[in-house]
């Protein structure tokens, strides 16, 4: 692995540089993806923040078309795993099997599973058992896997994107919290539109199929991904996305009233470090070099519409996170005074 | 480009300046917001000031206190709200948020207060640095901060307006002059006609006052046309009324020492005049008739007629002269007169004397010998002392003084008529003897008599003794002290006719009292009134039992229809009641012609002319002992029942009535006019 380049040395041109290759690597996917620019942005900056994406949609919206392109554009390795109910975590992570030499001779060899990519998608993960889901999630935080006594290092960068459908919710095993809690962003793919549909039919339906082309390499992630570390947070913008993730926990003073009546539980410190890490992304990709509030807000919708959890009523009533996040933002200001 | 981050550093200044140009505008407009929301409050604290003020609830000083209030409020409000901290970097994100900079400035300043510890985060916040300071140079503090008007400036326009409202309009404050006094209405009293009837009563008498002024009569009618006034204007409740009238009787009528002063002189002057003619009847009335008119008149208590017949022949003896005869008889009859006056007295001292005396001989006796009981010879001495007392209050009473000073008149007129008949008798003697000389002085009317024998003896006006020219005028004397007895007996005549006008006055309150209590009253039961309506009818139509219609007391005062029935119940040659004094009268039996002398002169009953003479009779009822009297009955069932229900109803009764007795009996002409003028004067109004 090249050693990183720092970034530092000349922030400007950096960031510049940060901000045009995420703009290409949104334009090649754009060739393959139609629409969905949120998703592919959220995919991007999640990414660059080093975080897992959890994607949520009806089948047949290009989830393993997005991460295929995505996985070509950046010349990363690219495994798809598709979870079944009897799917084993060995499935996942690999195996140490028995290996005959030619000469005869015979030993334990450990054989990688799926899991040892730069991107993984993880297709309907809901469907597999929770023994299976922990193997994968435990691989997704700790950046290693361990088979016996031996840990193996997954080879950064790592980058998971996992799908649940859902709609078909029989015979499948949701995911709990605290793996929720694992993935930086939960995108929810939304039905494309008229036109949408049309360029789709267009693009996929006739001969000639859009070829994508690699945009960066592995370095360079590993590179924009030390710069968006660098980007600073004033005070005021951090107190700010704290102050939000205060106010999805029902029992906080700052809480809206909304959160009070259909919010259960609320955010841990990790939703504040996927908005903070994916913030600075924004702020990157839009040639800043601050965070500003703005980032906060635009990277909080995905970073905890996962992470809040509804109570009864808030389940009854169909409410969804992104209506309490939405109150949050309402009634928390930017500036204390 | 790492100093760039620095507080102090160029870069920072220009950021910093900027935000302070925006902390100053927005300290201004605090300042201003303060100013207007101290403004409203002082102008409400200097309107509530002023309006105290000008309604009278504080002191003029309190305008100071509004002035200053307004002004230190304002003050205050200024200084509140600008003294307000103001926090930089949210200054800078207000700059950032209206200019689209995604909080590069107030990243900028935060980042420049917090140490950054590594060289690349160094690096990143310079290079953030100067991406703030390429926008600043856009930044325009007044969009930042754009004038915004101060949320209470309608407040502030309205408390301003209430300010000048309450400072300018009048305003109604509680020194205004208060409202009339609520006047309590009562209901009426007196029905109307009644109202007009004693005015009518008023009138006469203020028409009789203006004849003979009468400062107390005066006082009484001015009193009762007040009470009349209060009754028509109905300001005046029943009870009220009827203390008023019990007020005015107690204080004009309640000490009747002149009335019984009157009486006192008028009864001795009676006997006076009827022994001295018992004593004198020898041809009194044919040589002396005014003095017999005098005696006969001082007899029947008319003043006004002695008095004249005292002038008339004071007049007579003035220019005709006396005989010395009669002048002789005119001296003794008059000196017996006035020891008749003088005598009076003597003898009620002697009697009340000799009883005492009498009364402690037998409680001496009677104490010595026991068995007598001494709570008797108490009272008896008690009432003996009271006597006395009376005696001692008319012996310093008016009547007594006047009656002395007739008396001492009468006997030096006496002594001057017997002196002058002494001296004529001689003069005459004295003439006869000189006739030739003085005969031819004697002129005028003198010489009409000189065919008379007596005439040289006769006492002629203007006649002058030639021998005795210092002698005074006899006959002038004479006449001048009749004249002087005359006009004592006119002023007694004056006196008793005022004392008659306060009587009326005191009658006319009396029943005004009585009227009200006929008409008002409480409501009774239909069924009681109808028996009490029968038991009156029996009782008008004369069927009652022998014994209530003989006896009782008398009851001076009643009138009306207790009249009316005493009329037609009693003999027409009873002449009638007395019209004041009628049931009195007719109750005591003491009727005829001593007593005819009431309501009518006409004895027979029949005359209808109102014109009358009459004599106020202080009769004393007693107390009977078979039954309640005609008029008590009467009266009770009036005072308890008739005015319980509508006064139309019970008009129309009593009216019935009267009519039915009028068409039974036979009720001379003079009594129907007046009982349908009763019922005329008392007919409802409606």
């Amino acid at each position: 692995m090249a050693p990183e380049k720092s970034p530092v040395s000349n922030p400007e041109e950096q960031v510049q540089e940060f901000q045009k290759d995420c703009g290409r690597i949104r334009e090649e996917i754009g060739k393959m993806i139609v629409g969905n620019r949120d998703i592919i942005d959220g995919a991007i900056m999640v990414m660059m923040a080093g975080g897992n994406v959890l994607l949520e949609g009806v089948p047949g919206l290009g989830k393993t078309m997005l991460v295929r392109t995505l996985s070509q554009v950046l010349g990363l390795d690219f495994s798809r795993i598709q979870f079944t109910p009897d799917l084993m975590p060995s499935d996942i992570l690999g195996a140490t099997i028995i290996v005959e030499e030619e000469d005869g001779s015979k030993h334990f060899r450990f054989e990688k599973g799926p899991i040892f990519s730069h991107i993984i998608l993880a297709d309907e993960i809901n469907r597999a058992t929770p023994k299976t889901q922990s193997a994968m999630l435990e691989a997704m935080q700790e950046r290693s896997v361990t088979v016996g006594n031996t840990t193996h290092k997954l080879d950064p960068p790592v980058f998971v994107l996992a799908t649940q459908n859902p709609l078909e919710m029989e015979g499948t095993y949701p995911l709990p919290e605290a793996q929720l809690d694992r993935f930086l962003f939960k995108l929810t793919i939304r039905f494309p539109d008229l036109d949408d549909l049309h360029t789709i039919m267009d693009r996929t339906t006739q001969a000639d199929t859009p070829e994508v082309e690699r945009v960066v390499d592995r370095d360079r992630i590993l590179a924009m991904r030390t710069l968006v570390r660098h980007v600073p947070v004033a005070r005021h913008v951090q107190d700010y996305a704290l102050r939000i993730l205060q106010a999805t926990h029902p029992d906080h003073p700052n809480a809206p009233e909304m959160t009070k009546r259909y919010a259960r539980f609320g955010s841990s410190p990790r939703g504040a470090q996927a908005i903070l890490s994916t913030a600075r992304v924004h702020a990157l990709m839009d040639g800043r070099f601050n965070v500003s509030c703005e980032d906060v807000r635009h990277t909080a919708v995905p970073a905890l519409r996962h992470r809040i959890i509804l109570n009864f009523e808030g389940e009854a009533e169909g409410i969804e996170a992104d209506q309490i996040l939405d109150a949050i933002f309402e009634e928390t200001p930017e500036s204390k005074s | 480009m790492h100093q760039a981050g620095k507080p102090n550093s160029p870069s920072m200044k220009s950021i910093e300046g900027l935000v302070q140009r925006f902390e100053r505008r927005l300290r201004l407009q605090r300042i201003v917001t303060g100013v207007v929301e101290g403004g409203a409050l002082g102008l409400m604290i200097a309107g509530l000031s002023i309006a105290a003020v000008r309604t009278g609830w504080a002191d003029p000083v309190m305008l100071w206190f509004a002035l200053s209030s307004a002004l230190i409020c304002t003050a205050a409000g200024a200084l509140i709200r600008g003294s307000q901290p103001i926090d930089t970097v949210a200054a800078a994100q207000q700059i950032d948020r209206t200019h689209g900079l995604h909080d590069r400035l107030s990243t900028a300043i935060s980042l420049a207060r917090r140490d950054v510890l590594g060289d690349d985060d160094r690096a990143f916040v310079s290079a953030q640095l100067q991406d703030a300071l390429r926008h600043v140079d856009g930044v325009d503090p007044r969009r930042a901060a754009p004038w915004k008007r101060p949320p209470d400036l309608f407040l502030l326009g309205l408390a301003g307006l209430a300010v000048l409202s309450i400072g300018l309009l009048p305003v109604p404050d509680h020194e205004q002059p208060l409202p009339e006094t609520f006047a309590a209405t009562y209901g009426q009293v007196l029905d109307g006609a009644t109202l007009a009837m004693e005015r009518d009563r008023l009138n006469e008498l203020r028409r009789r006052l203006d004849e003979l002024p009468d400062d107390k009569a005066e006082a009484i009618a001015d009193e009762i046309e007040a009470l009349l006034d209060a009754v028509e204007n109905r300001q005046i409740s029943e009870r009220e009324f009827l203390e008023q009238i019990e007020a005015l009787l107690q204080d004009h009528f309640g000490d009747d020492s002149d009335a019984r002063e009157l009486e006192t002189l008028a009864q001795a002057l009676a006997e006076a005049a009827l022994d001295s003619r018992s004593e004198h009847d020898e041809a009194l009335g044919e040589d002396l008739p005014e003095l017999e008119q005098a005696m006969e008149a001082l007899e029947e208590g008319d003043f006004q007629a002695a008095s004249e017949a005292l002038a008339e022949l004071a007049d007579r003896i003035d220019t005709e002269g006396i005989d010395p005869d009669d002048a002789e008889r005119l001296a003794d009859f008059l000196e017996t007169f006035a020891e008749n006056l003088d005598s009076r007295d003597e003898r009620l001292q002697e009697l009340f004397e000799e009883h005492r005396d009498t009364f402690e001989e037998l409680a001496e006796q009677f104490d010595n010998d026991g068995g007598m009981d001494e709570q008797l010879l108490e009272d008896a001495r008690q009432q003996a002392e009271n006597a006395q007392q009376e005696r001692d209050a008319y012996n310093e009473s008016d009547a007594r003084r006047q009656l002395e000073q007739l008396s001492r008149e009468l006997e030096q007129t006496a002594e001057e008529l017997r002196d002058q008949a002494e001296q004529d008798r001689q003069d005459g003697d004295d003439g006869q003897d000189g006739q030739p000389d003085g005969g031819d002085e004697r002129e005028g009317p003198a010489q009409a008599h000189e065919d008379a024998p007596d005439d040289a003896e006769r006492i002629e006006p203007g006649q002058s003794d030639d021998g005795d020219n210092d002698r005074p005028d006899y006959r002038n004397e004479i006449g001048r002290q009749l004249d002087d007895v005359s006009r004592q007996l006119e002023e007694m005549d004056r006196q008793k006719q005022r004392q008659q006008q306060r009587e009326q006055a005191r009658r006319q309150l009396e029943e005004m009292r009585e009227s009200m209590s006929r008409s008002g009253g409480d409501s009774e039961q239909d069924q009681r009134r109808g028996e009490q309506m029968e038991d009156y009818m029996d009782r008008a139509r004369g069927e009652q039992q022998e014994g209530e219609s003989q006896s009782g007391g008398g009851d001076d005062g009643e009138e009306g229809l207790d009249q009316i029935a005493d009329g037609q119940g009693d003999s027409p040659h009873d002449g009638g009641e007395g019209g004041e004094d009628g049931q009195g009268a007719d109750a005591a039996g003491s009727g005829g012609p001593e007593d005819d002398d009431g309501l009518l002169d006409d004895g027979d009953g029949s005359g209808d002319d109102i014109e009358f003479a009459h004599r106020d009779e202080q009769l004393s009822g007693t107390e009977g002992e078979e039954g309640p009297t005609r008029s008590e009955i009467i009266r009770s069932a009036s005072e308890e029942g008739f005015a319980t229900v509508d006064y139309q109803d019970v008009y129309a009764d009593y009216e019935a009535i009267a009519e039915e007795v009028m068409e039974r009996e036979d009720v001379p002409d003079g009594y129907r006019y007046y009982i349908k003028r009763y019922f005329q004067l008392i007919r409802p109004a409606q």
